[in-house]
Formats: C-alpha cells, structure tokens, sequence
C-alpha cells in the first residue's frame, strides 16, 4: 500500500507523458480538434482547428516572455542561492521568444540574465568554495590537502565556465546594441543623442563587463581574456557620450586607458583597490594595487602604481610608505611627481625619526633624497643640515655646513638657515664671506619666515597628493 | 499593451514618433544616411579591435593563439554584418562612396589583423575586397593612436599581411576516398620543413622563423582536420621551400614535397607512395591453415588461398615471435568479421598493407616472395591495399 502514491505519481505522469513533452499548451485543443476532425473526414473544419492552432502557436512567444518575466521575479523577490537557476531559465524563455518574434529586447533581457546568472553564481562560487575556511585547516595534512584541492580545482573549472557563460551573455547584449543602433538609425535618421533603450544597453553592458573582470579578479582572471573587452567597452563609452550621463562614461574611458590602454588587468585590479581604499581596506586594497603591478607592462604605469601604495600606506605605515616610493623611483625616475613624493615622504619619516632619538636613522633617509634634483631639494638639504647638528658623530658638523651651503646654493632664501649653522659652528670667515655677499641682498625677516612656510607647504602637497590619488 | 510590458511600448511610441520625423525626407535618403553612419560604427569599432591586436607582441604570438582569438571572431562578426549591409547597398543601388569606403576600411583593418595572426591568405583575401571596394584604400591614414601623422594603411596592409603572403605557395590536397573513409583519419599526419640553405626564400632571421613556424603549423594543423572531416580535397597553404610529410610514428616513407607557386599533394592508397622500402624475409612469415581450430599444413607463400582463416607466425630476427589468425579477401567479395580474425583485403600478385598496433610490435617491414608484402607497425586500424 505503501507503493500507491508513487504509483498515482507514474500514472499521472504516463497520462501527461505526451502533452508535457509534446503538447503545446496554447494549441492543444483546437489541434486534437483538427485531428479528430480530419479523421472523421469533415476536412474544412480540420482545417479550421489547424489554422486556430498555428496562430496560436504564434502567439506563443508572448507566454515564454511572461515566462522569463516572472523567472527575473523570483529571483528578485527572494535572492537566494536556490533561486539562480530561475534566472537561466528565464534567458531561456526569453531567447526562444526573440526566435519567435524577433523583439530585440527579448533579446537583450535573455542576454542580460544570462550574465547576471553567471555573475551572481561565479561569485557565490568563489565565497563558498575558493576562500580559506576554519574548517579547511583543519583537515590532517595528507587527506586534507587533496581532497582540498580537488575541490578547489572543480571549484575554479566551474567558475571558468560561469565566466566564460557571462562573456557570451554579453556578446549578445552588444549583438542587440548594434542591432537596435542600426534599427534606430534607419527608422529616425542622424541624430545626436542616443535613446533611452539604448543608453540602458549600452550602461549594463559597460558596467557588468566590469563586474564581471571584478569577479574573474578573485580568480586571478583565470578563463577569462581580460584584454577582449576593452576594444568594446571603449566602442560603448564612445556611444555613450552622447547620453544622458556622458561623465559616467568618460570616467569608465579613462580607468580602463590604463597602462597603454590595453591592459584590462591591470586597469581593473587599480580600480579594485582604489575602491577599497575609498573603503579604508588597507590590506586588501594594497594586495589589489600589488597585483596591479604585477600585471602591469609599462614602467612608468608601475612607478605611479607604486606611488598609489605609497600614499594609501601613508595613513598606515610611513617607513612602507618611503619603501613604496623608494620602487617608484626606482621604476620611473624622471617623472616629478614621484620624485616629489619620494621626498616628501622621506622628511615626514625623517622627522618622525627625529622625535624618536634615531638621528642617524633620520639621515640616512635625509641624505637618500637629496641625492636627486626635486621641488623640495633645498628643503632636504635644510633639514639634512638640521639633522647633523644634533648627530653625535665627529664629521657631522662639517656635514651639517656642507649641506646647507648646498641648500643656499640652490634656493637663496635658505641664506639665514645657512648663516645659523656657520655661527653655531663658529666659522667667522665664511660669515663675513656671507654678509658682505654682492648682488643678494639679504632680508632675514622673510629668510626667517621662508623655511618654514616651506616646510609647511611640503607638507600640505604630500598630504594633498595623498587626497588625490591618481 | 500590457501583455508586452512597458518598455517595448515605450520604444513602440519612440519608433512611431522618430518614423515621423523621418518621414519627411526621402526615404531612399534616410536609408542610405542609416547605412553609412553604420557602417562608419562598424569602422570605428574594428578600428578598436586591430588596435588591440596590433598592441601584442608579435613574438609571443603562437598558431590559435587564445589570447587573440577573440578579437579576430569579433573582427570576423564585424566583417559579416559589413559584408550583409553592403550587399545590401549594392542590390538597392545605394552604395557611394561613404559606404564602400567604410566597408572597405572594415575589410582592411580585418585583413591587417589575420595577417598578424599569420592567417596570411584569410588576410590576403579580405585586403583584395577592400581594394576592390576602394582602390585607394592604401593611402588612408592609420588608424592607430600611437602611429606616426605620415602612417598610411597600406605600410600596415604591406608589413603585417602582403609581403608575407607574397612568400607562401598553394598545395592543392587531394585524399582518396578510400583513404579518408579507412583509418587515415586516425593517422595524424605531419609536415615537416626541409631546412635548405641553398633556398633563396629560407628564413633569415629569428622571427621569420617563427612566422615561418606559425604557418606551417597552421598548414600542418588543416591537413589533419580536413582528413578527419573526411574532405576529399582542398587548399593548404605553406611558405615555398620543401617539405616532408609523413604520420606520426615516422614509419611510412615520407612524401617530399616541394612548394613552389602552386604544388598538388595526392594522398590515395597507391602503395609506391605509401609503402615503404622492403626487404625479403622469406623465413619471416609463416602462414598455416586452420582446421577445426588446430593449424594444419604450411602454405608456400606464392599460393596464398583468399576466404579461408590462416594462421600467421611472425618472426623476424631480434623481434618477439608473434601468431595472428588472418583472413585475406578480394576487394567486392565478402570479409570476415570474428574477434581475433584480422580481415586483410589484397589482390593476388599485388602488395598489401597491415596494420597492427600491440605490445612487441615489429617496426620494421618485410616481404614475403615478392607477392605480398606486410608493413606491420603500430596503428590502430586494418589497412588494405589495392
């Protein structure tokens, strides 16, 4: 007895068999009428019936559109993981209606669940299955570290599938832009401005290539060729600069230009991390920013990469900021900007140094970025000056002349710092040299107020150099 | 209305709304407006794409290469849609100037792209439409950010696609359709440059080499899947110089093939093209009948009965002893299908070929009295011979 539930469940089942499988929901009836019709031989009304179910059948294409709608509802009333494959579904409806009838926004709808579908499952994926759980760890190190990484290496075969889904979902958005474009073209002539239906495109399509290289970014972009979206992500802001929000797309333009503007890896790890450094992520952000550079071609986009790291790690950590800077410089030594951060962000440790006792420390740092002509290279010699005054060592003091001689030399309005250390040190002659100097008349009030204004200005550009991260 | 939800009515009312403004002018006018201004996208955007092909490093560059693939499909859609708007132009007598010179710019950013992925003849075809459609095509400026003001096209068209294509000449294949049908298709075959310093055309430098590499192996590559797919003829092209070919395990003797403008390559079963060289072993094949299944008298080996099972014993000096059951029939008189019964079509007084793959297998061919003659190596199929 235990049997008959199943057992009703199979009959139904063997009732419904044909219809699930064959029949047309719409066109059923007026179909087995036809047949019935033809076979007692009444053919004009056969005929009738048939030609009902044929244009029912056309019709048919408006149900697998409210199919695909309500599939997209689901999904958005009740986001869960269990609900993904509604979305699939729904594409589906939607493309078999675009073959039906040939609506270029069934198309663009089948398109655009498509790649949410495979957004949404590639990042749950990679939540669940690719991060390092607790549990993981404690698996025994012989079993464990297999079964880890079988897991893991389906895990990530998945994952390149749903990327390489997402690619195709929107290959087939851009199929709809230039469709729609050309149809739009033909039907209204020249015009400047895109449509609103196109401008939508155009925006999904724009902003989820970009979050699908955000997903494939977890994944270090594998199964993915990063650099294919650019030629049309770049076709797309085109278009979309005669939209209603052209600075959107201006703004895409120019973060994806990076490194040559043709690296998308690059350019999306750096928009990664300035993202999470807008969130004050400070270890994520620099691990962005660091695989950036990995990925990164050209030299000078390494330097200003590094200089990026440099000013978020100048919130956090001033020597790793200096060592950034210090690989920067070392990447791209002729562009000022780098140069100029180098240094400012070797006096602001220098100082800190100072306060802490570690003189020498301080002018190692010092006498580092002097050795390279910059904005604030008298500013250095100042302050390296300064610094040897306090040193303990035998040659500081001579040191300590020489370089503020140097800072004179380069900016004049150092002369009083210069005519301080000579009388520290005693050094009359030189003194007299320095007074009765022709040609530079000397203004010890504004020499007295100039180093500092300078010292301060240095300051605000590192500081503001910092807001404005490239 | 609502069935069909807000937006297709809203494009609905736009449609309606632009169609009349449009109406206005002329409607042959506002077509021909549409098809350029397309057209003129579709350039734009390829323009994107061949800069994006042209910014790899041409050495890394490797025969379907994945990292540049994409690119030449979207160049290839382009190309399509180009093709389907301009055939339509030209039907309707609206093709001028605009559109053919913009469909010629598709055609000729698509060509410079193949021609980089060394797709030398796919490139050369597409430039030949493009100076079809705009004979002046050449003189147009670069469309690349980083080129010079005086870069034209051609010096692209020439560098990356002609003067290589210029270099490489036309095999004509023909296959047998025995031969496709048979095991060829299971005999991945290969073609191999012959390095000859006398050749004026051999690669000088590092990177014709590898171009040189990358075409052949394209070549190499479309032999095998136009065998497989059982094609009985069609075109390879490769640089002129000379070439074996040969299969995999470097047993059958290896054709040479000398590419000048235009060569043939005739693949059929014709064993003075197929099988190798021979040497007598008259004591090497011993061939018995079977009766009741015990082996029953010696047969001499110049009277071989066709359609009766016979056991075969191999033995060649520093070879394993090997015992086959064979069955040998004429070409339209009916073979035997039973496991462990190798069926062996031959004519009588004519050379045969057999195949046969296995542990201690012989590698090296031998004849039996100057009327059948036996290649056995390893493949994976029976093979007979006319």
């Amino acid at each position: 007895m235990g049997n008959f539930p199943v057992k009703m469940l199979a009959a139904a089942a063997l009732m419904l068999w044909p219809r699930l499988v064959f029949g047309d929901p719409v066109a059923d009836e007026p179909y087995e009428n036809g047949i019935a019709a033809y076979k007692r031989k009444d053919y004009k009304s056969a005929y009738i019936s048939f030609r009902q179910a044929s244009e029912q059948t056309q019709k048919e294409a408006i149900y697998h559109v409210w199919l695909g709608s309500t599939c997209k509802m689901i999904y958005d009333s009740d986001p869960r993981p269990e609900n993904l494959h509604f979305l699939l579904e729904g594409a589906d409806a939607y493309k078999t209606s675009f073959k039906k009838n040939a609506d270029l926004h069934h198309h663009y709808n089948s398109g655009r669940m498509t790649v949410l579908y495979a957004i949404q499952s590639a990042k749950n994926l990679i939540e669940w299955e690719l991060s390092p759980t607790p549990l993981g760890a404690q698996l025994s190190a012989e079993t464990g570290d297999t079964l880890l990484n079988r897991r893991t290496e389906s895990a990530l075969d998945s994952v390149k599938c749903l990327l390489t889904l997402g690619a195709k979902g929107l290959d087939e958005i851009w199929d709809t832009v230039l469709e729609r474009e050309r149809r739009e073209r033909l039907f209204a002539g020249p015009r400047q401005a895109v449509s609103d239906t196109l401008e939508l495109y155009l925006t999904f399509y724009a902003e989820n290539s970009v979050h699908l290289l955000k997903t494939a970014y977890d994944v270090d972009f594998e199964g993915l060729q990063a650099d294919y979206f650019i030629p049309k992500l770049t076709a797309a802001c085109r278009r979309g600069e005669t939209s209603s929000d052209p600075q959107w797309f201006r703004d895409l333009l120019y973060a994806i230009q990076f490194d040559g503007g043709h690296n998308m890896r690059a350019a999306v790890c750096r928009l990664i991390g300035r993202a999470l450094d807008q969130e004050e992520k400070f270890e994520p952000s620099v691990a962005a920013f660091e695989k950036a550079v990995r990925y990164a071609r050209s030299d000078s986009s390494v330097a200003s990469l590094y200089t990026d790291l440099a000013h978020i790690a100048y919130k956090v950590d001033l020597r790793r900021a200096v060592a950034y800077d210090r690989m920067a410089y070392g990447k791209n030594p002729l562009s000022q900007v780098v140069r100029d951060n180098y240094v400012g962000h070797s006096l602001n440790l220098a100082l800190a140094c100072l306060d802490q006792g570690r003189i020498d420390e301080a002018i190692t740092h010092i006498q580092t970025v002097t050795l390279f002509r910059s904005n604030y290279q008298a500013e250095a010699f100042a302050r390296l000056a300064r610094a040897c005054l306090k040193s303990p060592a035998p040659d500081a003091r001579e040191k300590a002349a020489r370089a503020a001689r140097e800072a004179y030399h380069l900016d004049p309005r150092y002369k009083q710092e210069y005519r301080d250390v000579l009388v520290q040190m005693g050094r009359s002659e030189e003194l007299f040299l320095l007074d009765n100097e022709k040609g530079q008349p000397a203004r010890p009030e504004e020499e007295q107020s100039r180093p500092a204004t300078a010292r301060r200005s240095s300051a605000q550009d590192s500081t503001r150099s910092a807001q404005n991260t490239p | 209305m609502s069935r069909h939800g807000v937006v297709p009515f809203l494009a609905a009312c736009l449609l309606s709304a632009s169609l009349s403004s449009a109406s206005a002018q002329e409607p042959r006018a506002v077509v021909q407006g549409g098809l350029a201004r397309a057209l003129e996208d579709y350039h734009r955007d390829a323009a994107l794409l061949l800069e994006s092909v042209l910014s790899r490093d041409s050495s890394r560059i490797t025969p379907s290469d994945p990292e540049l693939s994409p690119f030449l499909e979207d160049l290839q859609r382009y190309v399509g849609r180009t093709r389907e708007r301009q055939s339509f132009a030209r039907e309707q007598g609206l093709a001028d100037l605009r559109v053919d010179r913009a469909a010629a710019l598709v055609y000729a950013y698509a060509g410079v792209a193949f021609g980089r992925a060394r797709r030398f003849p796919e490139g050369h075809a597409l430039l030949t439409a493009a100076r079809a459609l705009h004979p002046r095509v050449g003189q147009e400026p670069s469309p690349l950010s980083w080129a010079a003001q005086t870069d034209t096209l051609g010096t692209w068209m020439e560098e990356q696609t002609e003067s290589w294509y210029r270099r490489l000449g036309q095999v004509r294949v023909a296959v047998s359709p025995q031969w496709t049908a048979d095991s060829l298709r299971f005999i991945p075959l290969q073609v191999e440059a012959v390095i000859d310093s006398s050749d004026a055309d051999a690669p000088a430098t590092g990177a014709e080499r590898a171009i040189y590499e990358g075409v052949r192996a394209q070549a190499e590559a479309a032999l095998r899947d136009s065998v497989r797919a059982s094609v009985p003829a069609f075109d390879i092209h490769l640089p002129r110089g000379t070439y074996n070919v040969r299969d995999a395990q470097g047993l059958l003797v290896p054709v040479r093939l000398s590419v000048r403008d235009s060569s043939e390559l005739a693949i059929d079963p014709r064993v003075d093209l197929w099988a190798p060289e021979t040497y007598a072993e008259a004591e090497a094949v011993r061939l018995k009948e079977v009766s009741e299944g015990a082996p029953g008298e010696e047969i001499d080996a110049g009277r071989i009965p066709f359609g009766k099972v016979l056991e075969m014993t191999v033995e060649v000096e520093g070879y394993e002893r090997r015992q086959e059951q064979v069955f040998f029939y004429r070409p339209g008189f009916p073979r035997l299908d039973q496991p462990g019964v190798i069926a062996i079509q031959a004519e009588p007084g004519r050379p045969c070929l057999y195949l046969k793959e296995g542990a201690g297998r012989l590698r090296k061919p031998f004849s039996v009295k100057r009327y059948l003659k036996y290649v056995i190596i390893p493949a994976l199929f029976v093979l007979g011979a006319r």
